[in-house]
């Protein structure tokens, strides 16, 4: 860097140092977030491909590849898979997009339990949707891979953001952060356990 | 009809290289990036209305160009909108609220080219270290499996994975609609089969190196300040940004680093500065279909 070249508009009262602090400062900027970014990625629950860190096309750990997996436990111990229409509602928070984008980018405990607990005072009746395989891929080798692994728990949707008379009795609701993982040498996918499961269940939170 | 088109289309490129070349590069790169702004700025909805009047304005009104007040107030905006969604937003994005900050500050310097053109050198060099850097971080990267994966469940490079591996693309498609559906229904601990094409894997693991290469000598020849390597520099950044993004198409973050580009060429090298404004051009055109013109099944 050229000492003459930043010379500062204003040099009467401007030191020399201060205008090298502002030469300094985009960069030092720059590598103080992706400093942050690729602690909060490697030691915290950040996508790589999130926060200002550059990490995006260097590995598979993006947004679109984490799942939440949300799970109703009825009063009678059945466990319902819930389908959650993100975006469709406004209230509460934990129903919107935004919190479903953020829950995938960067999940944290706090809001997991705030999903479980928003779907636990929720609405909940029969998915209209199902949720079942599409008959292209029932029909082919990873149909049947699918139909192996498929736990057979009935599927329900969050029908409205506030409990009715009809609503059907939960007593606890689990949240849990799912992650795709690669694995060349075999060439399979597998989704495993991210973060641990968040549950509350009648209003407390394990 | 083309007798007639032919000199007008000359006379209009002659008339754009002389626009070019008519303003010094600094203006012509705070005008950039008041395009850049304006295309690729703000996410969210109510932030985009200043940044989009503020550009307009300082575009329409070449006097206000350089209006210090009205860059911190654009950078405000751009700020506020961008850092209520930190966590979603792309890392390009981030890289335009930095080049936004330069532009803000180089209004304060004596010599406002020479900083802008360093803090492009620097930007560019510090935005390819870390890239490179978690290349190798992840190790899915080096050994071809990130972009094996990519190609397989990517919908923006299907066609190309098709045309490699010689498999129809609903077969290839097939592979990301089962993880999916597990991700869907919560399957987790399921081994799900991810089709094997050893050719798109060599294919994959070529181009994973190759694009290491590149980023590798874009990282390194921006870091070294050396005159010798300007050459060297540009070409490295203007191959790069031909390369990848014509196959994964970013048009923002291709529009900021030739931004870039344009900032650190020197004032006498108005040749650089036009083969950028052409590569801008070209880059506009990553938003088209152009992969179904490959031949597939």
């Amino acid at each position: 860097m050229n000492r003459q070249t930043f010379v500062p508009s204003s040099a009467h009262w401007w030191p020399q140092l201060w205008s090298r602090a502002l030469t300094l400062l985009v960069p030092a900027l720059l590598c103080l977030i992706a400093a942050a970014q690729v602690l909060a990625a490697n030691y915290g629950t950040l996508s790589p491909w999130k926060g200002g860190g550059f990490g995006m096309f260097g590995t598979i750990d993006g947004p679109t590849n984490r799942f939440l997996s949300v799970i109703a436990v009825a009063a009678g111990g059945e466990e319902y898979r819930v389908s959650v229409p993100f975006g469709r509602y406004r209230r509460p928070a934990a129903f919107t997009s935004s919190f479903m984008l953020k829950l995938r980018t960067m999940p944290r405990r706090r809001e997991m339990l705030e999903l479980a607990q928003a779907v636990l005072n929720s609405h909940l009746g029969p998915s209209d949707t199902a949720s079942s395989i599409p008959p292209h891929l029932a029909l082919s080798s990873l149909g049947a891979v699918l139909q192996g692994g498929h736990d057979r728990r009935r599927v329900m949707q969050v029908l409205g953001p506030r409990r009715t008379a009809t609503s059907v009795e939960v007593r606890a609701v689990r949240v849990e952060v799912l992650r795709v993982r690669f694995d060349p040498a075999s060439q399979t996918a597998q989704l495993v356990t991210f973060i641990a499961p968040a549950t509350v269940s009648g209003g407390k939170s394990q | 009809m083309t007798t007639v088109a032919s000199p007008a289309i000359s006379s209009a490129l002659r008339e754009l290289r002389a626009a070019v070349t008519a303003d010094t590069n600094y203006v012509l790169a705070l005008k950039l990036t008041l395009v850049l702004l304006l295309l690729y700025g703000a996410t969210t909805g109510a932030a985009r209305i200043p940044v989009r009047v503020l550009c307009g304005v300082m575009l329409v009104f070449p006097t206000l160009l350089q209006q210090a007040f009205l860059w911190w107030l654009l950078l405000a905006a751009l700020v506020g909108a961008n850092l209520q969604v930190w966590f979603t937003i792309d890392n390009h994005k981030y890289l335009i609220m930095y080049w936004a900050l330069a532009c803000a500050l180089s209004l304060h310097f004596a010599n406002p080219a020479a900083y802008l053109g360093w803090t492009a050198r620097v930007l560019v060099a510090l935005v390819f270290g870390f890239a490179t850097f978690w290349k190798f971080l992840g190790g899915e990267y080096v050994d071809g499996s990130f972009f094996y994966w990519t190609f397989l469940t990517d919908a923006r490079v299907l066609r190309v994975a098709a045309f490699i591996s010689g498999l129809p693309p609903d077969t290839i498609r097939l592979g990301s609609e089962a993880v999916g559906m597990a991700g869907t229904l919560g399957l987790n601990n399921l081994s799900i089969p991810v089709l094997a094409s050893p050719t798109l894997r060599m294919a994959t693991l070529g181009l994973s190196w190759l694009g290491l290469l590149i980023e590798g000598c874009v990282a390194l020849t921006h870091a070294l300040p050396t005159r010798r390597l300007y050459v060297l520099r540009h070409s490295a950044l203007m191959a790069f940004i031909a390369m990848t993004y014509f196959l994964l198409p970013v048009s923002g973050f291709a529009f900021v680093l030739t931004v870039l580009g344009v900032a650190q060429c020197r004032e006498d090298d108005s040749a650089m500065r036009w083969r950028y404004i052409v590569l801008l051009g070209i880059v506009q055109f990553v938003i088209l279909d152009w992969q179904a013109l490959l031949p597939v099944d």
